[in-house]
């Protein structure tokens, strides 16, 4: 895409698409027949990210975030369309070699009580990772380097964090645990899918502040998945928004935030929280709730709902068009 | 008059030989329509508050003391009878999850005319239902859905069901415990729009549970602070949350990233996090995490104090000296 600059992408997702196929039973008077209908989670996403450039993915629950994070690092099978890391397809990477593969690309969920082993202490969870890849020549080593990246991200006194267990640990402890187990293998893109929703505003900034930090210094490409716009818009470069599996506006955060184009990011972005009462917005109303991804409306998915629509809309739906170094996908935003 | 006006209230897990003090003391007043906001993170015993206030906690593992002033009467004292008498008519609630809130086996019309039936036995079948479909529409849902189950609709629906089910009997109290969390920016607002529009007409006020300060901020008068089962401050909603007195409020007002400040400016944190509860500090609670703290924050309990504005706060160095 044009508005990145000439370095070769380091991920780069070429019309991606899950589907999933679900069979229905639907029980008539005539007797039961069933039905088979397709959930469109994620309908032909594309995207380029450049080393060291981290991208937000936004939109509503049931948008298909978090499936492109999960295509991304190939825990699903795209059903179209490729994913492709420094040009190789992610599909022959794996094959090759699963464990080198998983090295290149880390993901860092939502809850981290999830993601550790409940018996493992935090020690033996960071060694093991690195040992797992091969990294350092011997424990000893290891454990020196998982005790500086510990120290360095302000969990001190790091050995009293490494023997303790999950349990033990608050979850803005944890989930700063779990970033730096992801970085600690210098990956070349770190998914991160909702990592601060679950954490208490007092702590949130550290969390972002060290995904941020650590992103930059390392030179890692981050996709940092949320539904918050203003969490969002402070730690990413680029920003995507996405509505019923579709992209429909994708540009700088600051653009996107302060600027938005398509009517749908305009009315997320309307609707969006502040503290402060004096501060009286506009409120975009939408009407209704997304409908589900089975039944994708026909033209632009968002018409139905849309305060702008116009009857062309309901024909057809748009392509993603360049406007002002950002890309849109709607009729009225253009004219 | 204050319509529910808490007394030096006190509550007391005892788990495993451990007393785990979950709430600490609270006085408030919750005047009539005025919407109060309660906000505070996760631990600072919120939502134990409003248990104890509802008579939902097992009174064989907690102690609860002080009283609770539902206009005028203690609700810590009444009978179960005189409770259930109140429940719905005189309080009502709103959950989280409003999945968990309804009965899977039922239709959402059936369960709601049953609280109506329990609390007028003489209601017919046909009143009943006239009831149930107007509280429906009220709250924007079609009268179709009252014969629906709970797994048949959306999340936005469900919740609107929640709060037509706590509307029923037209209570004077209304308590929604993070009745919006689980639910979209868009949907959020829906919902916020209209709970305040049938407040107006219904002459509802309204305990708003959560740890969202935005929602506070636009849905709610005042607004009261919660940490570690204390109270921070209180006060007029557009005074606490722009100009707080109290160091956590402040923590808290800006770690809240906002579209004004500039991007990758580093956001703000607290650092470190909730006393343990059964071991609580001795002097305030907050002292520990506080940029302010100096000795005598150590050693003793800060008092609530009245400040201008009709606010409150806690705290050596509120509104004082060393307050910027």
């Amino acid at each position: 895409m044009s508005n990145l600059k000439e370095t070769t992408p380091v991920l780069t997702c070429e019309n991606v698409s899950r589907f999933y196929r679900k069979k229905e039973k639907l029980v008539k008077d005539d007797g039961t027949v069933t039905r088979t209908s397709i959930a469109k989670a994620v309908n032909g996403v594309s995207f380029d990210l450049a080393p060291g450039e981290i991208l937000g993915v936004i939109g509503e629950s049931g948008c298909g975030k978090s499936t492109l994070g999960r295509l991304i690092v190939r825990l699903e099978k795209t059903s179209g369309g490729n994913v492709l890391l420094q040009g190789n397809n992610v599909e022959d990477l794996i094959k090759k070699d699963r464990l080198g593969f998983r090295k290149q690309i880390q993901m860092v969920f939502q809850n981290p009580f999830d993601t550790f082993d409940p018996r493992y202490t935090v020690e033996k969870a960071l060694v093991g990772t690195l040992k797992l890849h091969g990294i350092g020549s011997s424990t000893a080593e290891r454990r020196d380097m998982v005790l500086e990246k510990l120290n360095a991200s302000g969990l001190i006194p790091a050995k009293d964090f490494m023997k303790r267990f999950p349990h033990e640990l608050s979850g803005g402890q944890l989930q700063r645990i779990s970033i730096l187990r992801s970085m600690l293998l210098s990956p070349k893109v770190l998914v991160a899918d909702e990592p601060v929703s679950m954490l208490d505003i007092s702590i949130r900034a550290d969390i972002i502040n060290l995904i941020y930090d650590t992103a930059r210094a390392e030179g890692t490409a981050a996709v940092f998945i949320s539904h918050d716009i203003t969490t969002t818009r402070y730690i990413a470069d680029r920003i995507a928004v996405m509505y019923l599996g579709r992209i429909v506006e994708l540009g700088k955060a600051d653009d996107i935030a302060l600027d938005p184009m398509h009517p749908y990011t305009k009315a997320l972005i309307s609707n969006c929280s502040s503290i402060d009462p004096r501060e009286k917005r506009e409120i975009i109303k939408l009407e209704g709730e997304p409908p589900s991804p089975v039944n994708i409306p026909k033209g632009c998915h968002f018409a139905p709902r849309c305060p702008f629509v116009k009857p062309t809309c309901f024909e057809e739906e748009k392509e993603l068009v360049e406007i002002n170094g950002r890309l849109v996908r709607c009729g009225s935003a253009i004219c | 008059m204050a319509i529910l006006s808490l007394r030096d209230v006190s509550v007391t897990y005892r788990s495993s030989g451990k007393e785990v003090h979950a709430i600490n003391n609270i006085s408030l007043d919750v005047e009539e329509n005025e919407s109060l906001g309660i906000v505070g993170e996760s631990g600072s015993g919120k939502t134990t508050l409003i248990m104890a206030v509802l008579r939902l906690l097992n009174t064989k593992t907690t102690d609860v003391t002080g009283e609770a002033l539902l206009k005028g009467e203690d609700i810590f004292q009444m009978t179960p009878e005189r409770l259930s008498e109140i429940r719905w008519t005189e309080m009502a609630i709103v959950f989280q999850k409003a999945l968990n809130a309804l009965s899977p086996v039922h239709t959402v019309g059936r369960f709601i005319g049953d609280i109506y039936r329990v609390h007028k036995p003489e209601a017919t079948k046909e009143e009943i239902r006239s009831v149930v479909e107007e509280t429906f529409e009220l709250v924007n849902l079609p009268k179709r859905i009252f014969k629906l189950y709970p797994h048949e609709l959306s999340g936005g629906m469900l919740q609107r069901v929640s709060i037509a089910m706590s509307l029923i009997l037209d209570p004077s109290l209304l308590i929604m415990d993070e009745a919006t969390t689980a639910l979209d920016v868009v949907t959020q607002n829906q919902i916020l729009e209209e709970i305040k529009r049938l407040e107006e007409q219904k002459g509802i006020t309204r305990i708003m549970i959560t740890h969202d300060m935005s929602v506070v901020a636009s849905s709610c008068k005042k607004v009261a602070v919660l940490y570690a089962g204390s109270l921070m401050e209180s006060g007029p909603t557009e005074k606490v949350l722009v100009e707080p007195i109290h160091p956590y409020t402040q923590g808290l007002v800006e770690s809240f990233p906002t579209f004004k400040t500039d991007t990758h400016e580093p956001l703000k944190s607290i650092p470190g996090s909730l006393p343990d509860l059964a071991n609580l500090p001795a002097g305030c609670v907050f002292a520990p995490r506080c940029p302010k703290a100096s000795d005598i924050c150590f050693n003793s309990k800060p008092e609530m104090k009245d400040y201008p504005g009709n606010r409150k706060a806690a705290c050596f160095f509120a509104g004082g000296s060393n307050n910027e």
